[in-house]
C-alpha cells in the first residue's frame, strides 16, 4: 500500500480512530498496530509478510538469548548467528543474482564458464530497511546499550510499525521501542504537526517528484534525441526528484507517527543547503548513515587508528552504503564517489588546519568556526550541490556504460530532435517555488513549522492563524491540481 | 482530540468546497470534448457515419469533407486503447439514431499493444484526485473523444487553444521541410535521421508479435455491437509512410491481414487497405505514421469516400516485401522496457526470433 493511494486515504483515518479508542489498553493498542502494520505490508503480497515475521522472531529470540547468556564467546556466537541469518536473507533476495551473474561473467571471460543460476527473486519491499532495524536491536543488546525486551507485542510493533516499515526511517530500538512500552497520549500540537508533515510530504512526492520524473524519464528514454542542455536539465531534475521523493516519504512517515503519538527520527535536514560535502552526509538519509557510522565505521576503528585508516574506513562505509542501495556497479560506484568526495574534503581540511596540526581539538575548533557569509557561502552551497548532483549521474544509470553514455550526452552539441514535454516549464516553476520554501524553513524543524518562538536561532514567523490555514489550504489544493502522473516511491526499490 | 477532529473536518470541508467550485469552473470552459459533444447533439439526426480508431485514423480523416459536411464525426482518439475505442463506439451508437455505418481503423499496433484499459500502465486511468485538473479529462467524459485537450495554461492562449479545438481544421503548420512535412509535432513522433538511416520513433517499434487477447475481445465486442444494430462495418487499414516498412516486422502485417479477413468472414465487414496505396504519397504525412491534418487528411478522406461509394472491398495488399535487412533493435530500448518489461515482462519477445 502506498502513502499516495486511495486505499491509504481510507486506511489512515480508520487506524487513527480505532487506535485512539484503544488508548487505555496498551497491549490491545500495540496488537492493533501490529495487525494494521501487517495488513499494510501484506497489501502488496502476503507472502513477504513471512519474511518480516521471521526477522522479528529471530531478533526477539536472539535478544533474549543474549541477555541470558553470560559467556562472552557464546554471546558472540549468538550475535553473529543472528547477523548471519538477517544478512543472508537480505543477500539472497538482493545480492545473490548480482554476484552470481558477475562470477559467471568473470569466469567465462577467463575461459571457465560457470552458468550458475541467478534465481531472479523479486525483492520484498523494505527488506533493506527492516533488516538494518532488526540488526541494530540485536547489536545494541549485545553491546548492553539497551536491555532485551521481554514484551513480544511491543517488539513486534516496533519492527513492523507501518509508517516506516517500507522505506524507513531506520529506527533504533533505544528510540522507538520504549514508545511502544508506555501509554501514548494525543496532543493537539503533535496531531497538527503530523498533518502538516503529511501535507508537505504529499506536495513533495506528488507535485515535485512526480512532475520531475516525467521530464527525466522522457530525456533518458530518448537520450539520442536531446542535446547536452537537456541532459543537464535531466540530472538537475533527478537531483530534485530523488530528494523530494524520498524526503516526502519520510515526512509522511513521521507525520503518520505523530498522529499516533509516536515520534520517528528525522531522515533529512534540508541537505541541499549544506555548506560542504561532510555536512551534506549528516543531513541526507540521516538514519542510514548514522547506522553505518555506529555499526560499521566505529567498529572498524573510526578515526582512532590513524589518518590513512580513517580514510579507508570512510571509503568502506560509503561503498557499503552504495551496495545497500542496490545490487549494481553504479550504486557501488556512486557510494565510492561519495566516499572520495569526503576523503578529498578531509584532505583539504587537513591542509587548511596544517598537516602536522591535525589533532582532534584543532579539527573541532576548525569546524566550529563561524560559517561563511555572502558570496562565499553561496559558492560553498552551490559547489556542494554540484558535487552531489554529479554523484546522482552515476546513481541514476543502470550500468557503467549507460553512465558513460549519459556523461557523453551532457557534452553533446547536437540539436534537439524532440520537443521537451509541455510541462517542463511549469515543473521548473514548481521546483523554484519548492526550493524557495525549503530555503525559508531551512533552520526550522520542518517546513510549515510556524511556531511563534524562534527555534535553533531561526527568526520567528509571525503569521496569523488564518494565514497559516491559507498556506496549508493552498498546498493541499496544489496536490490535487498540480500532481504529476503517479509512480512508486524510488526508495521502494531498495 | 475534539479540537483536532473539528479542525480537520473544517479543513476537509474547505477543500471539498474549493474543489467543487473549481470543477464547476472547469466544466464551463470550452474544450474539445464539450465542443464535440455539442456538435454531435446538434447534428445527431443527420450523422450517418462515424470513424473509430486511434491516432493514425484520427489524423487521417477530415469529417467535414464527408458527405454534406455534417454527416460524419471523427471519434478517433490519440493513444493505443482498444477499450477506449469500444466505449466510444457503444456510446455513439446509443446517441446517434441515424447512424448507418462505422469505419473502424485497424492500425499497426492496436491489437498488439498492452496499453488497454485496466491492464494498461494507467495511461488513461484518472485518480479521483486529478479529476479537477483542466488539462486532464475524467474518464467518463473521455468516453467520447480525443483526450488531447488543452492544458490549463493554454486556455489563456486562445490561438493555441483554437488550433486544438477542431484539429481537423488546423491551420497550416509553421515549420515544414522542403517536402512540406511538418518537422515539429506536439509530441514525440518526429522522423529523424540517425547514421544515415531514417529512424522512426522507437515507440512504434513494437516488439510484440502476438495479439493481446483483451484487445481482440474489445474489437469483437465493437463489431458484434455494430452487427446487432445493423450498422455497416468498414475496416480500414490506414495509410502508412513508406519507410515504415523498413522497420515493421512482416509477420505483424500478416497478422493484421489475417484479422481483417476474419472480421470480414465473421461480421461481413468490408475491408479497405491503404497501407501501400499508390495514390497516397509520402509528402502527405507529418511523420512515419500520421498524416498531416491540413493536406493528408483531406486527400485521404476523399479517396476513402470515392472507394467506399465505388463498391466492394479493396483487395488486401500482398504481405509487404521488405527492402533488405532491417536493423535489430538495440538491447537497451529503454522506452520499450518501460512499457513492456516493467509492466508485462512475460510479453517481451526476443527481437530476432519471429522475423
Amino acid at each position: 500500500m502506498e502513502f499516495t493511494s486511495l486505499e491509504f486515504l481510507i486506511f489512515l483515518p480508520t487506524v487513527f480512530a480505532i487506535y485512539w479508542l484503544l488508548n487505555r489498553r496498551l497491549i490491545l493498542q500495540n496488537l492493533f498496530v501490529i495487525l494494521c502494520s501487517y495488513f499494510f505490508y501484506a497489501w502488496a503480497d502476503w507472502y513477504y509478510l513471512l519474511i518480516v515475521l521471521g526477522y522479528t522472531a529471530v531478533s526477539y529470540l536472539s535478544g533474549l538469548l543474549l541477555e541470558r547468556t553470560t559467556s562472552t564467546s557464546w554471546r558472540k556466537v549468538i550475535l553473529w548467528s543472528a547477523v548471519a541469518v538477517n544478512l543472508s536473507v537480505l543477500g539472497l533476495y538482493k545480492y545473490f543474482g548480482f554476484f552470481i551473474s558477475h562470477f559467471n561473467r568473470i569466469f567465462a571471460a577467463i575461459g571457465f564458464p560457470l552458468d550458475w543460476p541467478t534465481l531472479n527473486l523479486v525483492l520484498p519491499i523494505g527488506i533493506s530497511f527492516f533488516t538494518f532495524q532488526a540488526l541494530s536491536y540485536t547489536i545494541d543488546v549485545y553491546r548492553r546499550d539497551i536491555p532485551a525486551t521481554h514484551s513480544p507485542i511491543s517488539f513486534f510493533a516496533f519492527l513492523s510499525f507501518f509508517p516506516q516499515i517500507l522505506a524507513g526511517p531506520i529506527e533504533r530500538a533505544a528510540v522507538l521501542l520504549p514508545q511502544f512500552q508506555r501509554t501514548r497520549t494525543f496532543s493537539y500540537g503533535q496531531g497538527v504537526e503530523g498533518m502538516k508533515r503529511i501535507l508537505w510530504g504529499l506536495v513533495k512526492k506528488m507535485v515535485i517528484a512526480n512532475n520531475c520524473s516525467v521530464i527525466v524519464n522522457e530525456i533518458i528514454s530518448y537520450s539520442d534525441a536531446y542535446n547536452g542542455w537537456c541532459h543537464m536539465l535531466a540530472i538537475l531534475l533527478f537531483t530534485i526528484q530523488i530528494y523530494s521523493d524520498f524526503s516526502g516519504y519520510s515526512d509522511i512517515a513521521v507525520g503518520c507517527g505523530k498522529l499516533l503519538g509516536i515520534n520517528l527520527s528525522e531522515n533529512f535536514r534540508f541537505p541541499y543547503f549544506s555548506h560542504n560535502i561532510r555536512e551534506f552526509w549528516t543531513r541526507w538519509h540521516i538514519t542510514l548513515y548514522t547506522w553505518l557510522r555506529d555499526y560499521v565505521y566505529f567498529p572498524l576503528g573510526g578515526s582512532r587508528r590513524g589518518f590513512r585508516r580513517t580514510l579507508i574506513n570512510i571509503l568502506i562505509v560509503f561503498a557499503l552504503s552504495g551496495l545497500w542501495h542496490g545490487a549494481a556497479l553504479t550504486k557501488i560506484g556512486w557510494g565510492i564517489y561519495s566516499g572520495i568526495c569526503i576523503v578529498v574534503a578531509i584532505f583539504l581540511e587537513r591542509i587548511s588546519i596544517g598537516w602536522d596540526s591535525y589533532t582532534k581539538e584543532n579539527r573541532k575548533a576548525y569546524r566550529m568556526q563561524p560559517r561563511h557569509t555572502g558570496l562565499h557561502l553561496l559558492g560553498s552551497v552551490l559547489l556542494t550541490f554540484f558535487l552531489v548532483m554529479a554523484g546522482w549521474i552515476i546513481f541514476m544509470n543502470p550500468s557503467l556504460s549507460t553512465t558513460a553514455e549519459f556523461i557523453g550526452n551532457i557534452f553533446s552539441t547536437r540539436p534537439n530532435l524532440y520537443e521537451l514535454p509541455s510541462q517542463t516549464v511549469p515543473t521548473l516553476c514548481y521546483v523554484a517555488v519548492f526550493m524557495l520554501i525549503e530555503y525559508l524553513f531551512r533552520n526550522r524543524r520542518y517546513v510549515l513549522d510556524f511556531t511563534p518562538a524562534a527555534n535553533e536561532g531561526a527568526p520567528a514567523i509571525a503569521l496569523h492563524n488564518w494565514q497559516k490555514w491559507l498556506i496549508c489550504w493552498a498546498l493541499a489544493l496544489s496536490v490535487f491540481l498540480l500532481a504529476g502522473p503517479g509512480n512508486t516511491f524510488i526508495y521502494f526499490r531498495f | 482530540m475534539l479540537r483536532f477532529l473539528r479542525n480537520i473536518l473544517f479543513f476537509a470541508a474547505a477543500m471539498l468546497l474549493s474543489l467543487w467550485l473549481l470543477e464547476l469552473y472547469a466544466r464551463r470552459q470550452e474544450d474539445p470534448i464539450k465542443i464535440k459533444q455539442e456538435y454531435i447533439d446538434r447534428h445527431a439526426d443527420s450523422i450517418t457515419t462515424i470513424f473509430i480508431g486511434e491516432s493514425q485514423m484520427y489524423w487521417a480523416i477530415d469529417p467535414a469533407l464527408w458527405g454534406n459536411g455534417h454527416e460524419a464525426v471523427n471519434l478517433c482518439h490519440n493513444g493505443l486503447d482498444a477499450r477506449m475505442q469500444c466505449l466510444i463506439l457503444l456510446n455513439a451508437v446509443n446517441r446517434l439514431p441515424s447512424l448507418q455505418r462505422v469505419f473502424i481503423g485497424l492500425d499497426y499496433c492496436v491489437l498488439f499493444d498492452p496499453l488497454t484499459g485496466e491492464n494498461g500502465p494507467g495511461r488513461y486511468t484518472m485518480s479521483p484526485m486529478r479529476y479537477f485538473r483542466f488539462d486532464t479529462i475524467p474518464d467518463f467524459v473521455r468516453e467520447y473523444f480525443n483526450p488531447s485537450s488543452p492544458r490549463w495554461y493554454e486556455i489563456a492562449n486562445r490561438e493555441q487553444f483554437d488550433s486544438k479545438v477542431v484539429p481537423w481544421r488546423r491551420p497550416d503548420l509553421a515549420e515544414c521541410d522542403s517536402a512540406g512535412h511538418a518537422q515539429i509535432y506536439p509530441r514525440s513522433k518526429l522522423r529523424h535521421k540517425v547514421g544515415g538511416i531514417i529512424k522512426p520513433d522507437p515507440y512504434i517499434f513494437a516488439y510484440i508479435f502476438d495479439y493481446l487477447d483483451l484487445n481482440l475481445k474489445f474489437f469483437h465486442s465493437m463489431l458484434h455491437h455494430c452487427k446487432e444494430h445493423n450498422l455497416e462495418i468498414i475496416i480500414v487499414i490506414p495509410p502508412l509512410f513508406e519507410e515504415f516498412f523498413y522497420y515493421y516486422p512482416r509477420i505483424k502485417m500478416e497478422k493484421i491481414y489475417e484479422m481483417a479477413d476474419s472480421f470480414h468472414q465473421e461480421y461481413g465487414a468490408r475491408v479497405m487497405d491503404y497501407c501501400k496505396d499508390p495514390r497516397i504519397s509520402s509528402d502527405l504525412f507529418i511523420d512515419v505514421i500520421h498524416m498531416a491534418s491540413d493536406t493528408g487528411s483531406r486527400v485521404f478522406t476523399r479517396i476513402l469516400q470515392e472507394d467506399y461509394l465505388g463498391g466492394d472491398s479493396l483487395p488486401l495488399n500482398p504481405p509487404v516485401t521488405l527492402p533488405g535487412n532491417y536493423p535489430v533493435p538495440p538491447p537497451d530500448y529503454t522506452y520499450l522496457k518501460y512499457i513492456y518489461t516493467k509492466n508485462y515482462p512475460d510479453l517481451l519477445v526476443g527481437s530476432n526470433n519471429n522475423h
